[in-house]
């Protein structure tokens, strides 16, 4: 099936003289968009700045898309830049009022993830009006920026559709994150029931937040809260669409592990045990609750289950702090329930563990770049957990990948001056060739030629408008009209009349048979001679005018090669448009150069600031893994002396066995553990 | 949500059994904040450096004299899903482009293509563009234009966009020259 529609050159002319100017601004904004919409950020980005160098600034809506596009890459200071100084006030255009809200709710989310609050607070101090879209955005932006102080927040504003509509504005401020955000600052501030209400709703309410809005999406990427976390075991495919439900949930559960929380502070395990019982196993929170769990279970003397769960969190979590104290508290609770030398060999075993990672530690230290072992990727994991520490890797990345597109440009950069290169070979090639064709030359005599052409034109034409007026003797027009025939006619009408002008000097007056035979030979000149003269004076119209073309024609054609010629000059003479391209290649080569210098030397320093960022996590570590040796050997301690006292009374109580038995016993077994 | 996360952890250890300090670290480091700083200045000057090689390159290699760009743009393609395209001037294949699905929904949300950026001299020439696709019913289905255009010395843009018709429920492709 093929349709073909022809368009006619005719249509679009027609279509060009009567379209305004196509707009351009727009066309280059949807080109940008073409890049953005694949999630090509940077192309975008080159595409923007294309645009501005090309029509010279960026109207209202591209200079936003601009600003949008710096956030996504991660350029806060330039868009901030751009944004902090919009004049909003003065723009009415509702679009623009609306991107400049998201651009700058996601300038501030985005410095609240870095910790840089103050940021955050300017970008959300420019925001003038929020509407109910946005208002749950902006109310937990506020939160999150000026915690723990309360601010004053704008007043939602609303459209006419809205204005009526009182569920869309509890709706706003009925978002889940403002009522956990509420819930904590209640729990902070100690106002536990209060806290209790909100959470109590919290944990089974379900919420379907709106579908973003297409610039909430081009601003921000981030995944919404705990939704890629929950239930990552089950499904490695999350991407940029997440699943609200999975989102409603984790907030869920959120909410239920504060509940617990606040139970377990106030000493009411059950109802903490309740809380937890039913909570789901591929939670993102699932090692706190376990934790949580256990701790209750274990406080209400639910020690199976107690047992059991710290069991699975010191095996499952290694390398956590809840993992570590889960052992503690499950060698207590074995040296409580079960024997005292359980008790102890548990927290011989411990001893051990916590000695292991000490050493695992100090392997890591040695190399932290290079991983020879699991345990080292697991530290190095774990180390990326601490923010700084995760950002500085990021930061670390940015820079190969700054390096390696660096030297992809300057391969360009060479690139282009080879081709610069062959550009001036060619030129210098034209020249050459010009000045061997001679053309100027050669075009002087085609000038000379077409002069000559049009004098004898015109010398013709003016000799018909003298024959037309009855000047007979006119001959003049026929040249250069006949064809070769009747030329070589006239020709041989010529050499006749030279004849007889010759036979008539020749022959005298009174020879009358010649002179009579001249006279026939005249009138039978005369009679040949009128007869193509009439022939051509038939033609003589068609034919004046297809010369006056073929002039017309040739006056085009020279007219072209003078122009090319002319610009050929211009071209082989003047060297600037070459020499501004080879100026700029040249900047740009060395910018590529200083650049490549540049991240080289910040590569250094950012590896050094991550050598001494692991340097202190390490010790961090390894002060609290030895504050858990300490404390684990003060428990064995106790234990043997729980023993030498037990064994002391068991003594006494059957008068079996001397004193110094006991005590070397007792000493033996102090001196395994502080080994 | 870091927030969120880092009070939850406040919280917690409260249970901790032993006076070990798990506060979490400043959040801000000055040194960390001047290598960020260094970085986005880093990154934002790549950026530059970026544009002025690509705009020397499209002026070395495309001068306004003889550059003739050729755009694809589609509104809004509910009769037609764009597989690929192929662009022949003077009977020459100068373009082709298949399409991914993410390319295609790109123009679908109004983006634009740049298909074929290349240079031509001054004259006549006839351009063809033939579309590849298939209609609601799933058959291969292509689309045609031939466009006649005079290239003087002035740069010349030529989009080829893919219009619905509600009328008949086909797709129909019209060829708009950009006028500067």
């Amino acid at each position: 099936m093929l349709s073909i529609v022809f368009m006619p050159s005719i249509f679009a002319r027609t279509q060009q003289l009567n379209l305004a100017k196509t707009d351009l601004a727009e066309k280059h904004y949807l080109q940008t968009l073409f890049y953005y919409f694949q999630g090509q950020n940077e192309t975008a980005l080159t595409e923007v700045g294309r645009t501005q160098l090309r029509l010279g600034e960026l109207d209202k809506k591209t200079s936003l898309l601009k600003a949008g596009l710096q956030i996504s890459i991660g350029l806060q200071a330039q868009a901030q830049q751009v944004l902090l100084a919009f004049d909003h006030k003065n723009t009415a255009n509702e679009n623009i009022q609306e991107l400049l809200l998201v651009a700058l709710l996601s300038l501030a989310e985005q410095f609240i993830e870095q910790g840089k609050m103050a940021e955050a607070q300017d970008a959300l101090s420019n925001i003038l009006r929020v509407d109910s879209r946005y208002y749950s955005q902006y109310t937990m932006l506020s939160q999150l920026a000026y915690w723990p102080t309360k601010t004053n927040l704008l007043k939602m504003s609303t459209d006419k559709l809205e204005k009526n509509n009182e569920n869309v504005n509890a709706d706003a401020l009925f978002s889940p994150y403002i009522q956990l955000n509420n819930a904590l600052r209640h729990i902070e501030n100690k106002e536990y029931q209060q806290a209790i209400n909100l959470l109590n709703v919290l944990k089974v309410s379900s919420w379907f937040s709106a579908e973003p809005t297409f610039w909430q999406t081009l601003f921000s990427k981030k995944l919404l809260f705990g939704a890629k976390e929950y239930g990552a075991n089950e499904d490695n495919r999350y991407t940029e669409s997440i699943s609200q439900g999975k989102q409603s949930l984790a907030i869920n559960d959120y909410a239920r592990l504060l509940l617990a929380q606040i139970y377990v502070q106030k000493a009411l395990f059950e109802k903490a045990l309740s809380e937890l019982q039913t909570f789901p196993q591929h939670s993102p929170y699932r090692e706190s609750a376990l934790y949580l769990f256990a701790y209750s279970a274990q406080q209400s003397k639910h020690y199976t289950s107690a047992f059991n769960i710290f069991t699975l969190l010191h095996k499952q979590y290694p390398y956590s702090y809840l993992g570590w104290q889960s052992g503690e508290l499950l060698a207590e609770q074995i040296s409580k329930q079960q024997s005292l030398n359980q008790g102890l060999q548990a927290y011989q075993q411990l001893e051990e563990f916590y000695q292991q990672r000490v050493t695992e530690l100090s392997s890591f230290s040695l190399q932290p770049f290079k991983f020879q072992n699991e345990a080292q990727s697991i530290w190095l994991e774990q180390a990326l957990k601490e923010p700084s520490l995760s950002n500085l890797y990021q930061d670390l990345a940015q820079t190969n990948a700054l390096s390696k597109t660096i030297k992809k440009l300057q391969d360009k950069s060479h690139w282009l001056a080879e081709t610069i290169a062959l550009n001036q070979q060619r030129k210098a090639n034209v020249v050459t060739s010009q000045k061997n064709n001679k053309q100027q030359v050669q075009l002087n005599l085609l000038l000379t030629k077409r002069t000559a052409l049009a004098e004898k034109l015109s010398i013709a034409l003016a000799s018909e408008v003298a024959l037309s007026h009855g000047e007979t003797h006119e001959t003049s027009w026929r040249d250069g009209f006949a064809n070769d025939n009747e030329q070589a006619w006239l020709n041989r009408i010529n050499k006749s009349k030279e004849n007889l002008i010759y036979l008539k000097k020749k022959y005298a007056i009174d020879d009358k048979n010649q002179q009579q035979s001249i006279k026939d030979y005249q009138q039978r000149l005369n009679r040949v001679e009128g007869a193509l003269n009439w022939q051509l004076y038939q033609k003589f119209p068609q034919r004046s005018w297809h010369h006056k073309q073929a002039l017309k024609i040739i006056d085009q054609s020279l007219a072209r090669v003078k122009n090319q010629q002319s610009k050929i000059l211009i071209l082989s003479e003047s060297q600037s448009s070459l020499a501004i391209i080879i100026e700029k290649q040249l900047k740009s080569a060395a910018t590529a150069q200083r650049l490549l210098q540049k991240t080289q030397h910040l590569h250094a320093q950012i590896i050094k600031e991550i050598t001494d960022n692991i340097a202190g996590y390490i010790n961090k570590q390894q002060h609290i893994l030895a504050q858990h040796i300490l404390s684990t050997k003060r428990a064995m301690a106790k234990i043997l002396e729980h023993i030498a006292s037990n064994d002391l009374k068991i003594e006494q109580q059957l008068e079996l066995s001397p004193k110094h038995q006991v005590d070397n016993r007792f000493t033996i077994s102090n001196k395994e553990v502080i080994r | 949500m870091k927030k969120i996360s880092l009070l939850l952890f406040m919280v917690l250890i409260n249970f901790s059994f032993f006076d070990i300090s798990y506060a979490q670290e400043p959040e801000k480091n000055s040194s960390a904040s001047n290598l960020a700083k260094e970085l986005e200045q880093l990154k934002s000057q790549v950026l530059q450096l970026n544009l002025e090689l690509f705009i020397l390159e499209e002026d070395l290699l495309f001068p306004a004299s003889t550059q003739v760009a050729i755009f694809v743009s589609v509104d809004i393609g509910r009769f037609f899903k764009l597989d690929s395209v192929e662009v022949k001037i003077n009977d020459q294949d100068v373009a082709g482009f298949l399409y991914t699905d993410r390319q295609r929904k790109s123009l679908e949300q109004g983006g634009i293509q740049k298909l074929y950026l290349g240079n031509l001299k001054m004259g006549s020439y006839q351009l063809t563009a033939i579309f590849n696709g298939l209609d609601n019913d799933g058959r291969n289905v292509k689309r045609a234009a031939n466009y006649q255009f005079e290239k003087d010395d002035e740069s010349l843009m030529i989009e080829l966009k893919l219009v619905d018709e509600t009328s008949n429920f086909r797709t129909k492709v019209i060829v708009e020259e950009w006028v500067l």
